[in-house]
């Protein structure tokens, strides 16, 4: 009975986080089982106590605050784990709606950088098409090329810390959040 | 990303060794300035004149400054540049209007072009004679709008208006102005005007100083509102994001104001009432005579003083002839009697 719960358990456990954080509250469960049967509780009154849908309800911002979002896919799917718990409940809604605000404010600034990027390198071929249809000098040529390079250059640099530094804003708040939800739901 | 940041440092040490390299080389600083100069592409100042009989004027233009000059002529001429290639430019009298279009063709990766254009190619003079009183519709899509004059002149109705760029009013007399900018800022300065005068800013400040009107409606999205001793009937101002200061006013009626976040500051201004709002900010009115109010004053986060004396958050008194209503959201309530 106990593997039947645990099966059922770790189906929707997989349905929601990745195998190494269905394993540690899998593991976690039947260590907690185990020690109340070795007291001397009922597996049944044990099992009952349990609703398996509100474990991985409750177990979410825990498991979102040790993640480790190593790439833009993970980060994604825990900003959108994190927003389903932060707006679907009514005591988390104030906090939702902060982290939403932020999360519009990181994405701008990540769009900006790209079109940074972007502008910067139209904007350096421009430059070149110019110089070849100009009847400058060669030593100007070469000082407009040279100070063109440089500052489209040092806009590109900008533009990418710009957003290494959003990416990395993004993944502090997804952990800054899910320990914000998980204390109030320990508080609840 | 590392060695994207690497490529970037070795392109930027690049560009620095070839303009060190240039600069050894003869770089002609001057050169460059006319390389990125692109007067050339507008050739000579263009003149339009016209004698007929004209009462109203039209311009609509896409990428000019417009300024207005009253001069000693019986004719009305403009000077402008068009550009060789992008340019269209409409001129045309009827009925009493002259109209005055621009066009400016759109070039594609137009965005590439890192070739500037001075003040100067870029306006358009208006030069009109001083005896005539003119109706002015102008309005530009980007660039400032100009009437300033050295002496009083008097005016029929002004409709200005301007995308990007600035309105800037001065020694005018008219009947009404309807001031309207986009972003910029709308600059009155020693005007009269017998009926209403309109200004609406969405990013950009209005200031207003030695100003005589009738109705003042005032409306800046984002941007502040300066009053300097002004005479109005009344006044209804309304910021989202700003303060509002009335300094050495008078108005006949009522003043009201709102705003969203931003402070209003009142000083030495005589109205009827004072109808004074803020969800964010605090209001401070400073009067040589405060014996007169009736106060319904009203801070839900803040507080109220009333020369110095704490009354809380909620106040009011039932006698005196000039209401003072001011409710604020989060901000304090000053009022305060000085000589």
């Amino acid at each position: 009975m106990m593997k039947t719960w645990l099966k059922e358990l770790e189906r929707a456990l997989r349905a929601k986080f990745y195998d190494d954080e269905v394993k540690d509250i899998l593991s976690y469960y039947e260590e907690i089982i185990n020690d109340r049967l070795s007291s001397g509780e009922k597996l049944d009154a044990i099992l009952s106590g349990y609703d398996v849908k509100k474990i991985v309800k409750d177990m979410t911002p825990e498991v979102l605050m040790k993640r480790k979002n190593t790439s833009m896919l993970r980060v994604s799917k825990s900003t959108r784990q994190l927003l389903i718990v932060l707006l679907g409940s009514p005591i988390l809604l104030p906090l939702g709606i902060i982290y939403v605000s932020i999360l519009i404010f990181v994405m701008s600034m990540m769009i900006t950088a790209f079109v940074l990027v972007v502008s910067g390198l139209v904007g350096f071929a421009g430059l070149l098409v110019d110089m070849l249809q100009t009847s400058l000098s060669l030593p100007n040529i070469l000082g407009v090329l040279g100070m063109g390079l440089m500052t489209f250059s040092m806009l590109i640099l900008i533009a990418l810390w710009t957003y290494q530094l959003m990416a990395l804003f993004w993944r502090k708040l997804i952990v800054w959040f899910s320990k914000l939800a998980h204390r109030r739901g320990e508080k609840e | 990303m590392k060695v994207l940041s690497k490529i970037l440092g070795v392109l930027i040490l690049l560009g620095l060794v070839m303009a060190v390299a240039a600069f050894f080389m003869g770089l002609d600083i001057a050169g460059l300035r006319g390389f990125f100069n692109d007067d050339e592409a507008y050739g000579e100042m263009l003149t339009e004149t016209t004698s007929e009989t004209v009462d109203t004027i039209n311009i609509d233009v896409e990428t000019r400054h417009i300024i207005v000059h009253m001069v000693e002529s019986d004719d009305i001429s403009v000077t402008y540049y068009a550009h060789e290639s992008r340019d269209t430019w409409t001129f045309g009298v009827e009925s009493g209007v002259y109209t005055i279009k621009q066009k400016e063709k759109v070039v594609f990766f137009n965005f590439m072009n890192y070739k500037y254009v001075s003040q100067e190619v870029r306006s358009l003079h208006l030069y009109l004679p001083q005896d005539v009183i003119f109706t002015f519709d102008l309005s530009t899509s980007v660039g400032d709008i100009r009437l300033q004059f050295d002496q009083d002149t008097i005016t029929d109705d002004l409709a200005l208006s301007s995308n990007t760029g600035s309105v800037y009013v001065k020694n005018v007399s008219a009947p009404s102005m309807n001031l309207t900018t986009n972003t910029g800022s709308i600059i009155v300065q020693n005007a009269t005007v017998h009926g209403a005068l309109d200004a609406q800013s969405n990013t950009g400040s209005i200031s207003l100083t030695d100003l005589s009107v009738s109705a003042l409606n005032l409306d800046s999205d984002t941007g502040s509102i300066t009053l300097t001793r002004v005479e109005a009937t009344s006044l209804i101002a309304s910021v989202d994001t700003g303060r509002v200061s009335i300094t050495d006013s008078e108005f006949i009626d009522d003043v009201d104001i709102s705003t969203s976040t931003g402070g209003i500051n009142i000083t030495h201004t005589i109205a009827s009432s004072f109808d004074l709002s803020t969800s964010t900010g605090d209001v401070r009115i400073t009067s040589t005579d405060t014996s007169n109010y009736r106060y319904d004053l009203r801070t839900s986060t803040g507080t109220i003083r009333i020369n110095g004396d704490n009354q809380g958050n909620r106040h009011s008194t039932s006698t005196g002839a000039i209401l003072v209503k001011i409710y604020v959201s989060t901000g304090d309530i000053t009022i305060s009697t000085t000589l």
